[in-house]
């Protein structure tokens, strides 16, 4: 018996690699249907994936492989932030000089720092164009509603993180656009102001105590910011992440017109076949899904082309991301010195189309104008609920249109507001205004501004659509793409337009030169 | 089953990922490898083998690690890396070998050991950088770019506050000019001298707006009112030389905090401690100020004042167990309540009252409001006997006040 | 889970191999790995400090003629006594070998750490205790301009002297 147990002991201690090859991945190569679809639900990491997915979702046409993009990002940023954070050093003191030391002497450290920066402007882009992507394909309509939702908040996130790192390099780029930012925040003192009651009641001021835990941007702020970057926000984007992901499963996987699949008659379906329907494993799920009442024939394994897809497409994103990290250094300016105001002061990119509207009214352009377009995105599935075809661009030939009249009708609105701005400022500086009735009231800047008129203006267009068109979903694609265009042109506007005391020029080669 | 789309994604992921994976060799190679700090040392260390004759030589050769060098100097706040280039700095053979490989000149680091005052304390530049432009600071958001060989001396008077010096003519004009004209009767100077103007602890970090800071520190000197309309500082009747001499002592002044072992003249602690107490200071302004024009005006007053015993009778009891019974007559501007005292030993303001006021007059040109101001009647007697007290005669009073209890909340005398 | 499909599971679909890889394919598949591999070996070297905040692990003691045969000096600063006869000079680390304590110098010389009770002779050498070895001593070098110079890293054996 000893004997025969040293054997097994010996042929068990050769089979080990193949055992715990087998005992890992317990199926077999995927080389079948079968164990392709085994692949993908029987390991943890990828059993997020559908085992089969549906061929229209492949398409390059149908996402352009935008969300898988921003997730890459997403993980490029994980990853470098957590390396960063082997030497950043959130204080005062010291923060500035880790960022140096991260670009001169951490091994990698540039790449790291530059790769990070990089990816974080373009999981900002990203995000925006999905939610455009998901917008004109009528992504949101039932059963995903709160899946639109939960892409709202993890825009609303990702915003925030950007933001959030913004902060820690303790430079006078970070310092002075987290002033305007957190300023922004601040900007119900406003509306208070105006009616005088400050004193008693400054949420403003409120919110931005909260946000800095101090009325100056310090110590107590960069440590607030810098939670917030590595820990509350990212684990609140992952767990929304994690959902948004798991709801496009329950709902049956991408948004895909009715075209997609021709119907399966009885006659069609072949004896043998029946059983191919448990490989979708979604026998609960609503909506079409490969497995109740459509064919696979439409669909391929996930394994390989979905990972292929997607393993392209990080690799995509790192090259893009490594190419800019490699010529273009992710910016530090001097020490953070709060004495010396940088001029201008701009707030990161993805809020400058904000801070141009805040340059007329701060409540308005920083609280109301941004809540409205956030509110009104969110409810987007609510409010048009026409029950109409899915995954189609621009729902047809009608929306295109409208959607290209609504972009030439977005660009000279915000063009010719805009333009009137420069050349013949507001009421506040109109000589006949101030004989007709004095020093105009700041309720009145607030209410009635250049960012208001450009909402009144697209509100107008919309409804008008909503009557010509007889229909909510023309209506929405007029205002989406009215902001769209809006958001697009005042960042242009504010990022290239505005210099020194947010004065209009046309280049930076004209900013007036401050020597020291 | 397979399509264009999954062949275009082949293709992205395969030319992709070589791409990829040949920037990411390419950013390994830049930054370790084709460093230009990396091509310094490597010339360096076969140098120091060419030469080798001698065994020790050869392990000295050996011992030279190719690797990132810096300085650590907790005490300066400072962390400086230019030695992963400049090597040879300490190494007289390579006196005559080019940047940045060369020995550095002269015998200054003889007395100023790297390891203790690294580099960029003099020489200014990005000392945390590790590349030729960056380190030497010529770059935006960098400002302290390096200091030009001939601008160099400037950087000597951060710590050597009193001169002069050997080798640097410039230096030693300018803080002979800065005390002869006695800049720190009105300006605070690292926690020195008075309070009529502005501070000057940090001037050469004041901004001036859109003006240049050494062209506005020239015009300011040879006429303050030209760049500060509602200037209360005198003209100064400097010349060209000597305006160009106190610019380049202003441009000096950074206000970094250098730590009291690395001055030249750091000043004992506990005076400038009682000095910072607004109470103590409170309407005196110290003898240096008064002395700032009375030197000028009759010298033989300031003078006699230096050789009697009232400017140093605080020198007398410094070492008294309980001398702080005696600092009423002994210091001035002694103030009872709090036990603060602006000056050490009976200056100026001992007898002629508190000078704050009187200073504000002689800067409007109100001369004889500044006399009006200084309280004393030289014939009378009785600011004297506040201290020189009849019935405790100069020889034995200071064996009676010993014996009292130590002063609590109120001052004997 | 065998490879073998269960019953009712059988069809020419379910067995076949499909789509074999083709060798652009297989090479997407490495190079994508290898691409991977390079950049993760690229963030493991990031921990590993290329500069350390500390002073430098080489440092001057001063010159020759600062430490004449004599009595020993101390350099407390860096934990090392220089010891210095006619023979050399040599630099004697008073941390322990046994669990890193600091040892103190007697007056007769000897030096005895106070954690453990290991003794050291004049020139370090174990004489009692439980330290495995004697006291370490480091190596002494000059640099091209004629100062002394201590390497605490590197170690050399208890009777190289630095021949001045």
């Amino acid at each position: 018996m000893a004997y025969s147990a040293g054997r097994q002991f010996l042929s068990n201690l050769k089979n080990v690699p193949r055992n715990l090859r087998d005992s890992v991945m317990r199926h077999g190569r995927p080389t079948s249907d079968r164990a392709r679809t085994q692949t993908v639900v029987q390991n943890f990491f990828l059993h997020i994936h559908p085992s089969r997915v549906h061929n229209h979702t492949l398409k390059w046409t149908t996402t352009m492989g935008l969300g898988i993009m921003t997730t890459a990002l997403f993980l490029i940023l994980t990853v470098t932030g957590i390396l960063l954070m082997v030497y950043y050093k959130p204080s005062v003191a010291t923060a500035f000089d880790s960022i140096k030391d991260i670009h001169f002497v951490v091994p990698t450290g540039r790449m790291m720092r530059n790769v990070h920066r990089w990816a974080a402007h373009g999981m900002v882009v990203m995000v925006m164009m999905h939610m455009a992507r998901a917008f004109y394909t009528s992504a949101y309509k039932r059963p995903r509603e709160f899946n639109w939702v939960l892409g709202m908040m993890l825009f609303v996130l990702t915003l925030g993180l950007s933001f959030t790192g913004y902060l820690l390099p303790w430079d006078q780029l970070a310092f002075w656009a987290v002033t305007i930012g957190s300023s922004i925040a601040g900007s119900p003192s406003e509306v208070t102001d105006a009616f005088g009651i400050t004193q008693s009641f400054d949420p403003g001021g409120r919110i931005r105590e909260l946000l800095l835990g101090a009325h100056y941007i310090g110590e107590e702020a960069l440590i607030r910011f810098y939670t917030l970057h590595i820990m509350v926000l990212p684990i609140a984007l992952s767990v929304i992440l994690g959902v948004h992901f798991w709801r496009i499963r329950k709902d049956g996987g991408l948004a895909r017109p009715a075209s997609a699949d021709p119907p399966i008659t009885q006659d069609g379906l072949k004896p043998g076949e029946a059983p191919d329907k448990t490989f979708g494993l979604m026998a609960v799920v609503r909506e079409r899904t490969p497995a109740t009442d459509q064919a696979i024939e439409n669909t391929s394994p996930a394994w390989p082309r979905l990972f292929r897809v997607e393993a392209a497409l990080t690799v995509l994103v790192l090259l893009i991301t490594v190419v800019l990290s490699i010529w273009l250094d992710a910016p530090l300016k001097e020490l953070a010195n709060p004495e010396v105001p940088e001029n201008p002061a701009k707030a990161p990119w993805y809020f400058l189309g904000l801070q141009e509207l805040v340059s007329y009214s701060a409540f308005m352009g920083g609280m109301v104008i941004p809540g409205i377009v956030v509110v009104g995105l969110a409810l987007i599935p609510y409010l048009d609920r026409e029950d109409e075809d899915v995954g189609i661009w621009f729902s047809g030939r009608q929306g295109r249109r409208i959607a290209t009249a609504s972009t030439v009708y977005g660009i000279v609105l915000s063009v010719g507001i805009l333009a009137f701005t420069v050349k013949f400022k507001w009421l506040g500086e109109w000589d006949w205004v101030r004989n007709l009735i004095g020093e105009v009231p700041p309720i009145v800047i607030t209410l009635f501004n250049p960012g208001t008129v450009f909402v009144l203006a697209a509100a107008a267009w919309s409804i008008g659509l909503l009557r010509v068109t007889n229909s909510t979903r023309m209506a929405a694609i007029g205002l989406f793409t009215c902001f769209l265009v809006c958001f697009v042109i005042m960042t242009y506007f504010a990022t290239f337009l505005r210099g020194p005391n947010w004065d209009f020029y046309w280049s930076q080669a004209d900013w007036p030169v401050i020597e020291h | 089953m397979k399509n264009a789309y999954d062949k275009t994604m082949t293709g992205l992921l395969l030319f992709g990922s070589l791409l990829t994976l040949a920037l990411l060799a390419y950013a390994a190679y830049d930054e370790n490898l084709g460093a230009d700090w990396y091509h310094h040392q490597s010339d360096y260390r076969c140098q120091l083998f060419a030469r080798a004759a001698t065994d020790r030589e050869r392990q000295t050769a050996e011992r030279f690690d190719v690797r990132q060098k810096q300085l650590y100097l907790p005490a300066l706040g400072r962390i400086d890396r230019c030695i992963t280039c400049h090597v040879g700095v300490e190494d007289p053979s390579m006196k005559n070998a080019q940047q940045p490989l060369t020995s550095h000149p002269g015998d200054i680091m003889a007395n100023h050991p790297k390891e203790q005052f690294g580099c960029t304390i003099c020489h200014l530049g990005q000392g945390r950088a590790n590349t030729e432009t960056d380190a030497h600071g010529h770059v935006p958001h960098w400002p302290d770019p390096m200091l030009a060989t001939e601008e160099l001396d400037r950087s000597c008077a951060k710590c050597h506050t009193q001169g002069p010096l050997p080798g640097v003519p410039r230096y030693n004009e300018a803080i002979a000019l800065f005390h002869e004209k006695a800049c720190v009767s009105c300006h605070l100077l690292r926690g020195q001298g008075g309070d009529a103007g502005p501070e000057i602890t940090n001037a050469a970090e004041v901004d001036h707006g859109d003006m240049p800071k050494k062209e506005w520190h020239f015009k300011h000197l040879k006429d303050p009112k030209s760049v500060v309309e509602a200037s209360e500082m005198p003209d100064l009747n400097l010349s060209d030389e000597e305006a160009t001499a106190l610019t380049f002592l202003m441009m000096s002044l950074t206000g970094e905090p250098i730590p009291t072992e690395y001055l030249s003249n750091p000043k004992p602690k506990p005076i400038e401690m009682r000095m910072m107490d607004p109470m103590a200071a409170k309407g005196h302004v110290g003898s240096q100020v008064c002395i700032g024009c009375h030197q000028g005006l009759h010298p033989d007053a300031v003078d006699g004042w230096r050789k009697s015993p009232m400017s140093s009778t605080y020198e007398r009891l410094k070492n008294e167990p309980t001398k702080d019974n005696c600092l009423a007559c002994h210091t001035t501007g002694f103030n009872p309540e709090t036990g603060h005292y602006s000056e050490e030993g009976v200056g100026c303001e001992g007898c002629h009252g508190p000078g704050a006021v009187a200073v504000k007059f002689v800067l409007a040109g109100q001369v004889d409001k500044h006399k009006e101001a200084i309280r004393l009647n030289p014939d009378s007697t009785l600011v004297c006997v506040r201290c020189h007290n009849p019935h405790v005669p100069v020889g034995v009073h200071a064996n009676h006040y010993r014996k009292q209890p130590p002063r609590s909340g109120q001052a004997g005398g | 889970m065998t490879d073998k499909p269960s019953s009712g599971l059988t069809g020419p679909r379910f067995e076949e191999p499909v789509e074999r890889r083709d060798f652009f394919g297989l090479a997407a598949v490495w190079s994508f790995f290898g691409m991977i591999l390079t950049a993760t070996l690229g963030a493991l070297k990031l921990p590993m400090p290329a500069v350390f905040p500390e002073a430098d692990s080489r440092f001057p003691i001063g010159k020759p003629e600062d430490f004449p045969a004599g009595p020993p000096k101390e350099i407390k600063r860096r934990r090392l006594w220089v010891l210095s006869d006619d023979k050399g000079i040599a630099v004697v680390s008073t941390v322990c070998p046994h669990l890193r304590c600091v040892v103190t110098r007697h007056a007769d010389g000897t030096f005895v750490c106070p954690c453990h009770g290991s003794r050291f002779d004049a020139t370090g050498k174990k004489t009692s205790g439980p330290s495995p070895r004697g006291l370490i001593w480091k190596e002494v070098s000059i640099t091209p301009d004629g100062r002394l110079i201590v390497d605490s890293e590197r170690e050399v054996s208890s009777n190289a002297r630095f021949a001045v």
